[in-house]
């Protein structure tokens, strides 16, 4: 018969190989009995925890918290802006004046007319709460060049 | 995340047993992973790393439960605390009917709360999660020696008051 440290460390895959071996040569019938006594504790933990988890909706709170976080964060944004905080607010009516603002730094930039410059840029936007960002970076190692929009009153009226 | 619910639910409910508190800590637990997304190292499976921060959730609300002195009741596993490892018994329970029957279910979760928070967590993390000695020595900050001694503890005393209850 193995001692109870050896046949927890059996039991649980904490032995070396060689260790394992010996221990299983040693191994009686009661041995194996406390082992499938161990296995089935194990198994009926696993089921019972599982079964009680099905039961549990975890998800619908997150959810909600995060909505609670998404609207008090929108309301202090409105807040700082009434406040007078400075912004660029180019009042753009609509999309389709930060896309033309876009479009002209692309020109600008990439020139792709006959003759002009090729250097090539990537563009990239960033959203944020009631702003959107166009990051122009070109191949030159210059620093990017960054256009902010941003949402005006008359655009959420 | 919401396919890791029922695991991570799982985990939290054995480390803290009641329900709600378990549903508590998997919600604060989601939230932190929500929030620290950027700090998430790709090289990391997601689930472990999601996995550590429940567990350390868990190990907080139960120190914060010690620390408010909300006693857990441990009469019931101290009354199972005898001599000799975990009996060659078999209980004879039917896993599967575990998992449809709530009656069985609480069962053996009256007897998992029954024991100490820190017999809880070893028995949990090595049941459940299947972590190693060294792993479970890292997370709860203690030695091999203590896990090893709190995982023989909690499983005889678990064993001893299943053979109560049926």
């Amino acid at each position: 018969m193995v001692s109870d440290e050896e046949l927890q460390r059996y039991f649980d895959g904490e032995l070396s190989e060689a260790e394992a071996r010996s221990v299983e040569a040693q191994l009686t019938d009661i041995d194996r009995a406390r082992l499938k006594a161990l296995e089935e504790m194990r198994a009926l933990l696993n089921a019972a925890l599982d079964g009680e988890a099905a039961e549990v909706d975890v998800w619908s709170g997150v959810e909600a918290k995060l909505k609670e976080e998404r609207a008090e964060a929108t309301r202090r944004w409105r807040e700082r802006r009434r406040g007078g905080r400075r912004s660029l607010g180019l009042g753009l009516k609509s999309m389709a004046g930060f896309a033309a603002a876009m479009a002209a730094a692309f020109f600008v930039i990439v020139q792709p007319w006959p003759g002009g410059s090729r250097n090539d840029c990537s563009i990239e936007t960033l959203e944020t709460e009631g702003a959107i960002a166009a990051i122009f970076n070109d191949d030159d190692d210059n620093a990017p060049t960054v256009i902010w929009s941003e949402e005006t009153e008359e655009e959420e009226n | 995340m919401q396919r890791y619910q029922r695991r991570i639910f799982a985990v939290a409910l054995g480390m803290v047993h009641d329900p709600d508190e378990a549903r508590d800590v998997c919600q604060e637990a989601f939230l932190k992973v929500y929030r620290n997304l950027d700090r998430f190292e790709g090289g990391a499976r997601f689930f472990t790393w999601l996995y550590r921060i429940v567990v350390n959730v868990a190990i907080d609300h139960l120190r914060k439960k010690r620390g408010e002195q909300v006693a857990f009741d441990d009469t019931q596993a101290q009354a199972a605390a005898e001599e000799g490892g975990v009996a060659p018994i078999r209980l004879g329970l039917d896993p599967q009917r575990a998992l449809a029957d709530k009656e069985l279910r609480q069962r053996i979760l009256k007897a998992l709360t029954a024991l100490s928070p820190d017999h809880r967590a070893v028995l949990i993390l090595r049941e459940v999660e299947g972590l190693s000695y060294q792993e479970m020595a890292d997370e709860l900050g203690c030695a091999i020696g203590t896990v090893m001694s709190r995982l023989f503890h909690a499983r005889r005393k678990m064993q001893k008051m299943l053979e109560r209850s049926t």
